[in-house]
């Protein structure tokens, strides 16, 4: 099966994913931590019990068990009959939920934090259309929900950039309501790549993933930080308007505030660590200003070294 | 609590700027779009609980502002009592300018130590405070009204060029205009004068104000014991124009201001800054004695005559100076009514003939007089003003022809500076006499009749030895050229009362007048009971007759600008004809030469210097043409008003320090210690920098646990 290319290099979605990018992933998988559940047959080992050479275990053969399963051979040695059952692997699917909040318009390092969100997924869905998996996008935010399918289709990598480059940013968060529609629509197991500055209240969307972590889904959280956001390099009053709710301000002597606020970041985000580990989830936190490319290869090294462990 | 410094406490104000900034800075906020609003709320969630630090730190920073305010203002803490103070108010200091200050040795008088102890004081005070001084001088004025101290230094130096002058001072007068200045605001008051009973006259009285403190300083520095204080209060001379080599008589009045008597002090008279003669006076406490000198002068023109005394407790008061014209000859126009051709119908045959006499030459055999010029001459037509110019001295008597004209010619010439003697013998017309001269303003008094006694009667009059009205015929009081009491006039004129400012020179016995002189314009016009001439009388036996003539017609030719003046009264010179100086400019002492006004007067141009001077002494006013100068000296005599250096009686003073609430001090060594004794607190001033300090800390603290 040839690479999956977008048809424009160049441009909005060039932007998103550039050949340099696809040098560095051309290297990489994505394999499933978790049992993957799909119609293709793929690399991924999946809890349906089926066509595969990955022998699984016996089971007594129940009429109407096709014979072609019967292991002839165990059978006369336990004068039984027993029915020969194999791991099916599977194609694995994957679903990025790509918060689209107006908070994501930050852009001190450089890249807005939407525009490093949007190479992230663009990233994993070439990673994973490459090989031959099923990706598909969730765009949320108030302003409007996109779903995209996951298709395993060439065609899908474009559907993904057109639809980032086509979607920018706005309106006020809208993770949880994606990530409940997840839960609620069911559908196969696989992973689930939320991709967010996770600079919101926490509650409702961790309620949201941990009901996809129970479901059997694979989430991996990738937060984008803000290096102005994380430093808060003010020493003056300020005016902050609040870009997810036009008209709402804070005033504030951000002298006295700044150790408080500094404090503040690096608890949400430890608290986002805590409960990540606590639900075997994976979060990856890196700057805007760093590399999409060397931050998805490192997470995928690393993701390689803890599969290799098992 | 007090502060040294109260004006610095405008700047508490100033307080309001840390407020001020932090709104400023809040209303310039920096628009920022924020993403991570749920953090930041997280965060300020936490910060409103330390708003209450916030709102500390702000409070610090007002209390920096004040405190500091405060370490300026210099605090302390004392109460208000009256011996209590030092700075903080307004300070008015009260100078006494009047000449008893200079009592005591020269370089070390009350004044050079009232000087240097007022500078001491002034130059304590620091930058900001506002002060005013008033000086008792003439007239008492303010220096300084509520100036603010710039420099120490600069304070001192406006005392520099002060000086006492010729006044007496009034401290209740004085407190009367400094209190009225000083009405609802806390004031000092720091009178620096000497203890001389007459300054703090009726200070007693003086109205306090209620309201805020006043308090008040005397700095009183020491000046002379006040046993021996003589002072010359009047020198004149018998006329301001006399004749060369011919007597002049000079009465020397000196009043004993001291407290003992003084024996046989000596009064030096000095002619043109020379010395001339010698003369001692005994004189009791408060008594005058009055000096009589003669004084020739050998040379014609202007001179000045100088009294004075030996140096005691008050030198200013010790000298007295006048000013005299010595005139070569004294030319005397007698007019004759030509109809009257007797030789004695008229005083022009007895005057020619008393000139004749008075101007033998030496080498003749029995001179009469050593020198002088009487050079006598008729008028036989009716004269106009232009044929009078030239005479010194104008006679008209019974043999002159009186008419309109002739009135209103001599009018003019008694105007213009000259001397008339209207000699009222026995063949005048006083109804003529009073009809004509009388509404021309040219009879000092009226005459009301002749009277007349036969030759060798009983009835005859006599001029008094005493009772002279001034001093141009007091010379003959002495009786030295012969006793004016021997006279025997048989006729007389019976004189009216005297119009108004004329004044009687001399009587008969019988207290009638006998010379009656009366200024008119620059000229002088006297009006004699008797004519001059031997009919009727003894005179031309007796001795006295050619001083009292000589006296007589000085008196009347003393016309012209006086040479003597008070203070503040205008210097005038009356330059008679063309060609008059281009420039006349006066000076007295070391004081800078003062330049006259000219302005053209009946018969040529009258300088003068309006102001006058404000001193006593010899001035003198140089004339000056394009070729050559001249010098004309006059005499600056004032009133002896602060001569009396009794002080204060104990009463006296107690009543006055009791009224005041006085702090008294001899020096400001002496000031200064009491004023530091006064304080019963003590300076805040490091305590408040001490808090400043703790303030800043506690700021500094703050901001850091914020950062």
């Amino acid at each position: 099966m040839p690479t999956p290319t977008p048809n424009r290099t160049a441009g909005p979605l060039g932007e998103l994913l550039t050949p340099e990018a696809r040098d560095a992933l051309k290297h990489l998988e994505l394999f499933a931590r978790r049992m993957a559940q799909g119609l293709l047959y793929g690399a991924h080992r999946s809890r349906r019990k089926g066509v595969s050479t990955e022998f699984d275990h016996h089971k007594l053969y129940q009429p109407g068990d096709p014979l072609k399963h019967v292991d002839w051979k165990a059978s006369a040695r336990h004068d039984t009959y027993y029915v020969k059952r194999h791991i099916e692997d599977t194609a694995l699917t994957v679903r990025l939920v790509v918060d689209r909040s107006a908070s994501m318009l930050q852009d001190s390092g450089g890249a807005s934090l939407y525009l490093q969100a949007s190479r992230v997924a663009a990233s994993l869905a070439y990673l994973i259309l490459n090989q031959r998996d099923l990706v598909g996008l969730v765009l949320g935010s108030a302003e409007e929900v996109f779903w995209l399918p996951p298709r395993a289709v060439e065609a899908q990598l474009v559907r993904i950039l057109q639809a980032l480059a086509s979607r920018g940013a706005a309106g006020a968060d809208r993770l949880e309501f994606c990530l409940r529609s997840l839960v609620e629509r069911g559908g196969r197991l696989g992973v689930i790549a939320v991709i967010s500055d996770f600079t919101f209240e926490p509650d409702a969307v961790r309620r949201q993933l941990s009901r996809l972590q129970a479901q059997g889904h694979e989430v991996i959280l990738f937060q984008i930080r803000d290096p102005r956001e994380e430093e808060f390099p003010f020493s003056r009053w300020v005016r902050f308007r609040d870009r997810e709710t036009p008209g709402r301000e804070f005033r504030v002597d951000t002298v006295p505030l700044r150790r408080l606020y500094r404090e503040e970041y690096q608890a949400v985000m430890a608290e986002w660590r805590a409960w990540a580990r606590k639900y075997d989830i994976h979060f990856v936190s890196f700057q805007s200003s760093g590399s999409v490319s060397a931050v998805l290869a490192e997470y995928m090294a690393f993701r390689e070294g803890l599969l290799g462990k098992r | 609590m007090s502060f040294v410094h109260p004006m610095f406490l405008w700047a508490l104000a100033l307080g309001v700027i840390p407020v001020l900034i932090y709104y400023l800075i809040r209303f310039r906020s920096l628009p920022v779009e924020w993403g991570a609003v749920y953090v930041l709320q997280r965060a300020l969630n936490r910060l409103r609980r330390k708003n209450l630090e916030q709102l500390l730190l702000l409070v610090l920073r007002v209390l920096i502002v004040l405190v500091l305010v405060a370490v300026f203002a210099r605090p302390v803490s004392r109460n208000r009592a009256p011996a209590a103070t030092g700075g903080g108010t307004h300070r008015i200091v009260v100078l006494d300018g009047s000449y008893s200050m200079l009592a005591g040795e020269r370089g070390a008088t009350a004044w050079d130590r009232a000087l240097a102890a007022t500078r001491d004081l002034v130059g304590s005070w620091g930058r900001g405070e506002r002060w005013s001084l008033y000086f008792i001088g003439r007239p008492p004025r303010w220096i300084l009204d509520d100036r603010v101290v710039e420099t120490p230094e600069r304070s001192r130096a406006l005392l520099e060029g002060l000086e006492p002058e010729e006044c007496a001072a009034s401290l209740a007068q004085a407190l009367d205009t400094v209190l009225r200045k000083s009405a609802g605001r806390e004031t000092e008051i720091y009178l620096v004068a000497d203890d001389q009973a007459a300054t703090w006259k009726d200070v007693e009285r003086v109205k306090l104000p209620a309201g805020p403190a006043v308090r008040f300083f005397w700095l009183h520095p020491a000046g002379a014991a006040n046993a021996n204080n003589l002072a010359v209060t009047r020198l004149r001379l018998n006329h301001e124009r006399v004749l060369a080599r011919h007597p002049c008589r000079a009465f020397v009045t000196v009043r004993n201001y001291g407290a003992a008597p003084v024996e046989n002090a000596e009064v030096e008279m000095l002619v043109d800054g020379s010395f001339s003669s010698r003369e001692a006076v005994s004189v009791q406490p408060g008594q005058e004695a009055v000096v009589v000198v003669d004084v020739a002068f050998e040379e014609p023109g202007s001179h000045g005559v100088t009294a004075r005394l030996r140096k005691d407790a008050l030198e200013f008061d010790n000298a007295a100076a006048a000013g005299v014209e010595v005139l070569p000859a004294l030319d005397v126009a007698v007019l004759r009514d030509p109809a009257r051709a007797g030789k004695f119908d008229s005083a022009a045959g007895f005057l020619e003939l008393a000139g004749k006499v008075m101007t033998r030459k030496a080498g003749d055999e029995s001179p009469l007089f050593a020198g002088g010029q009487l050079a006598v001459h008729g008028l036989e037509k009716e004269p106009d003003a232009a044929a009078l110019a030239g005479a010194d001295v104008a006679v008209v008597d019974g043999g002159s022809a009186l008419t309109p004209r002739l009135a209103q010619a001599l009018d003019a010439y008694v105007r213009g500076g000259g001397g008339l003697v209207l000699a009222a013998d026995d063949t005048i017309d006083p109804a003529a006499w009073n009809g004509l001269l009388g509404p021309a303003g040219l009879l000092p008094a009226p005459v009301r009749a002749i009277g007349r006694e036969a030759l060798g009667g009983e009835r005859f009059r006599s001029l008094a030895r005493s009772g002279f009205g001034g001093e141009a015929l007091k010379a003959l009081e002495t009786a030295e050229d012969g006793d004016v009491a021997r006279s025997r006039l048989y006729s007389w004129a019976d004189l009216g009362e005297p119009a108004a400012g004329a004044a009687v020179l001399a009587t008969f016995g019988d207290g009638r007048p006998f010379a009656v002189s009366r200024r008119r314009g620059a000229g002088t016009v006297l009006l004699l009971a008797t004519g001059l001439n031997s009919r009727n009388n003894n005179l031309l036996v007796r001795g006295f007759t050619y001083p009292l003539l000589f006296n007589v017609l000085s008196a009347a030719a003393a016309g012209g600008e006086p040479r003597t003046v008070a203070p503040g009264e205008p210097v005038r010179w009356l330059w008679k004809g063309p060609d008059g100086p281009t420039a006349a400019q006066f000076t007295l002492g070391a004081r800078p030469p003062a330049v006259l006004a000219s302005r053209p007067a009946a018969g040529g141009t009258l300088f003068e210097l309006a102001a006058g001077t404000d001193r006593s002494g010899l001035g003198s006013v140089l004339l000056t043409w394009k070729d050559r100068h001249r010098r004309v000296w006059f005499g600056i005599q004032g009133e002896r008003s602060d001569s009396d250096l009794a002080p204060l009686d104990p009463e006296a003073r107690r009543r006055a320090a009791e009224h005041l609430g006085l702090t008294e001090a001899a020096s400001w060594e002496e000031l200064k210690a009491k004023l530091e004794a006064g304080y019963r607190g003590a300076e805040w001033h490091h305590w408040a920098i001490l808090i400043l300090l703790a303030v800043l800390a506690g700021e500094m603290a703050m901001q850091r646990r914020f950062v």
